[in-house]
């Protein structure tokens, strides 16, 4: 059987048996997904590259544990997940979390996060130059903190739903829901600030 | 024209971001083709998503799927190789086979002797490594815990777990579970009553010689506060009362190891509880991890494991108030340098 015709739960069989075509089936079927993943979540090429071969190397090294009756994409990006942040954490090691961060989360509530995303009058980004917006965008992506900026990745580039991102997160329902409505309040906020920033130029 | 209410408007978030069912993507549609308030909140949502769409799917370059592909050839050919020889050695192995093992008194008494040295040789280094084992365990809790408030506080407007309380109420009586807010463990409990944190990991390892404790999880939601003192085995910071002391603190201690002093605690909530300080109480550690130190989860999340009690640039000592000699359980610190916790 061709190897583009097996499931992923197949192929994983054939991956851990070290068949090299199940390898490069299996990196090529992920590889655009878990790419735009690393690089929207993680700020250098360098680290993506890296994170990006520590996901497939762990997937080989855990297969045992991989119950073949689930779906194989939302534990290769638990993995992914896992791995990003740990890079993440060794890059800022020296920079401490202050204690006022703990206090003074960047989140907002449910109405808040509402209050701004229908606050705007006609479309935001007409107003900036076409090319700009991607480059603004992944600004303010990029600067956003950690727990927020998975959370929009994951739901919004990788389409996963609230159940799986709790499984990814190990974090609740509940959690995911105000986390992502929060991250996506806060997306809006900033590029409402810089269209604004923009007219008054 | 019906309002949109709340769950209405959620569902039309939802929607907006992908994360509906069919069944509830067809009721979204309904509601935004029906009702025009929800018709607006649905484009402005879709507008200020639109910029998100600018930023298309980064495409994988094949040098690093040809990377990837060759560290994993490279891994499962020596995983291979590895089994290889790991089944040609055995194979190769010789094994003696003894008729006679115990051939006569002598033999079975030398061989009693090895045994009981082997043994006794291993005892403490087996113990050793279990006791850093359980330390490096109780670590990973104590970062497990702080992950949990974390979450927690993200979750809730950025609000730490607290329960109201007024100053001066007792914070040692840990398993009461009357209306009053008694006893600090209140606070981090609402961790393990929100799911944020898992019961397991408030109890030391090392204190529990890696016994595993349970409560009934099915009456947990029941509870204001761990059921019992034998569930939390870590001491928690008690603020002080005048936050704007001016003193400077280079390091806030969140969690530690238990504070030697309230190791015992009265079980009739009733009774006073009164510590008096004596030298052995002002110098031993906890007695977690056997005396030799504690385990202190500190404001920056870091988990250290501190041989004295002594902790910051003013090397203050956490399990006690400065000039304080008798503990009645409603102590607090008179300054936010004085880093104290307790029970």
């Amino acid at each position: 059987m061709p190897l583009k015709k097996l499931t992923d739960a197949e192929l994983l069989d054939k991956f851990g048996d070290g068949d090299e075509t199940a390898f490069r089936e299996l990196v090529t079927r992920y590889k655009n997904s878990l790419y735009t993943f690393l690089s929207n979540f993680l700020n250098s090429r360098e680290l993506v590259e890296d994170v990006f071969q520590e996901t497939f190397i762990q997937l080989f090294t855990s297969r045992e544990s991989f119950d073949p009756t689930r779906p194989l994409r939302p534990w290769l990006f638990t993995i992914a997940a896992n791995k990003a942040k740990d890079a993440l954490r060794k890059q800022h090691r020296t920079a401490a979390l202050p204690i006022g961060s703990l206090v003074d989360s960047e989140e907002m509530s449910f109405g808040d996060a509402l209050n701004v995303l229908t606050s705007y009058e006609t479309t935001p980004y007409e107003k900036i130059e076409e090319n700009e917006t991607a480059t603004r965008v992944r600004h303010i992506i990029e600067t956003m903190p950690e727990n927020l900026r998975e959370i929009l990745i994951l739901a919004y580039f990788n389409k996963f739903s609230y159940k799986q991102m709790s499984q990814i997160l190990s974090i609740p329902i509940g959690t995911v829901k105000s986390r992502l409505h929060a991250a996506v309040g806060r997306f809006a906020k900033e590029w409402k600030a810089l269209v604004e920033s923009k007219e008054l130029k | 024209m019906t309002p949109v209410d709340n769950q209405e408007t959620r569902l039309i978030l939802d929607y907006c971001l992908g994360q509906t069912a069919e069944n509830e993507s067809a009721q979204a549609e309904g509601l935004i083709s029906e009702n025009p308030e929800a018709r607006e909140i649905y484009l402005k949502i879709k507008a200020a998503l639109a910029p998100l769409e600018s930023t298309a799917e980064h495409i994988c370059p094949d040098a690093l799927v040809d990377k990837t592909v060759n560290r994993l050839n490279i891994l499962a050919r020596a995983s291979q190789r590895k089994l290889e020889l790991l089944i040609a050695a055995e194979q190769a192995k010789t094994i003696p086979v003894k008729n006679y093992f115990w051939r006569n008194a002598a033999q079975a008494m030398a061989t009693a002797a090895a045994i009981i040295f082997i043994t006794a040789s291993l005892i403490a280094p087996l113990s050793y490594a279990r006791q850093i084992y359980w330390k490096q365990l109780c670590q990973m809790q104590l970062q497990k815990i702080w992950q949990g408030l974390n979450n927690y506080s993200n979750d809730h407007n950025g609000q730490m777990p607290e329960v109201a309380s007024v100053a001066g109420q007792p914070w040692w009586k840990v398993g009461y579970q009357g209306q009053e807010n008694h006893s600090n463990t209140r606070n981090v409990w609402l961790l393990t009553k929100g799911g944020y944190v898992n019961a397991a990991n408030f109890i030391c390892p090392a204190k529990s010689q890696g016994k595993v404790t349970q409560f009934d999880p099915a009456k947990a939601k029941q509870y204001s506060d761990f059921p019992a003192r034998r569930y939390i085995t870590y001491s928690f910071r008690i603020r002080t009362v005048s936050p704007h002391s001016g003193d400077f603190c280079q390091q806030k201690v969140l969690i530690s190891d238990l504070n030697p002093l309230f190791e015992k605690l009265p079980s009739n909530y009733s009774q006073a509880f009164v510590v008096k300080l004596n030298n052995t109480l002002a110098n031993i550690n906890s007695s977690n991890h056997n005396g030799c130190g504690q385990n202190i989860l500190l404001g920056d999340g870091s988990v250290n494991f501190f041989k004295t009690r002594l902790v910051g640039l003013q090397q203050d000592d956490i399990f006690t108030l400065r000039d304080k000699n008798v503990y009645q359980g409603t102590e607090t610190p008179a300054s936010e340098a004085d880093l104290f916790v307790a029970p």
